[in-house]
């Protein structure tokens, strides 16, 4: 739970400085493989692997939320 | 776009992941089902038809991925990474699909083409007014947030590594 709420922060964080926020320029670069993840289908509520979705062709993944 | 693009092999999807600017009314998300609830309000808001996903509680897709609000990663069949951005720009994902659909192409008619790694620096447009309006729709503590936000980066204070590199 803890990890949760320090994912999901109530507050916006004024300091970007946050590990989340900085990751992104250390980890993947183009040309390497994705990361394997499981994902939740929002409209049959089936988990599904990022893998069986990819294989399908080239892919466009957005990532982001409502607000 | 993807109309556009389907034809050609190309698929897009969206993955949900946590509120970047969450308010009264969209709060950050305590449980999965309110996450849910967020993606189904998004889906029918944007009135969205390409498939949406969403990560789990803890954000481990998010996290791998690099942990920003609004990516975007073309990752090919072979799931490879071929393109990511630190921010959302439907000209700038146009331009990468175009240049690896021709890539493709060119391998398909006999060119002998090796990868290699490339960066670009983006350009995107900015709205500030429907940034703004946004914020409003998530409830007035995101947007008296922002505007605390704004405040101390106009001052430099609290800058952090995303806004220096944005700035």
């Amino acid at each position: 739970m803890a990890a949760s709420q320090d994912y999901n922060y109530a507050t916006f964080p004024t300091d970007d400085d946050l590990d989340y926020f900085n990751a992104f320029w250390e980890l993947l670069k183009s040309g390497e493989r994705a990361p394997e993840v499981d994902l939740l289908d929002l409209v049959s509520g089936e988990p599904i692997a990022l893998t069986a979705i990819t294989r399908q062709g080239l892919t466009i993944i957005e990532l982001g939320s409502l607000t | 776009m993807l109309e556009e693009y389907r034809d050609r092999g190309v698929q897009s999807i969206f993955v949900y992941v946590r509120e970047a600017h969450p308010g009264e009314y969209y709060p950050h998300h305590d449980t999965f089902e309110r996450k849910l609830q967020h993606a189904r309000e998004m889906q029918r808001i944007f009135e969205m038809r390409r498939p949406i996903f969403v990560d789990d509680l803890t954000g481990t897709a998010h996290r791998v991925f690099g942990g920003l609000p609004n990516m975007t990663y073309i990752v090919n069949n072979a799931h490879t990474i071929a393109f990511r951005s630190d921010w959302t720009d439907a000209p700038t994902v146009r331009f990468a699909i175009d240049y690896l659909l021709d890539a493709q192409e060119r391998r398909r008619d006999g060119a002998r083409l090796a990868p290699f790694y490339a960066e670009i620096m983006g350009f995107r447009e900015r709205d500030e007014a429907a940034f703004d309006q946004a914020l409003e729709r998530n409830g007035p503590k995101a947007v008296t947030e922002m505007r605390a936000a704004r405040d101390l980066w106009a001052r430099g204070e609290h800058l952090g590594g995303v806004t220096r590199r944005r700035s």
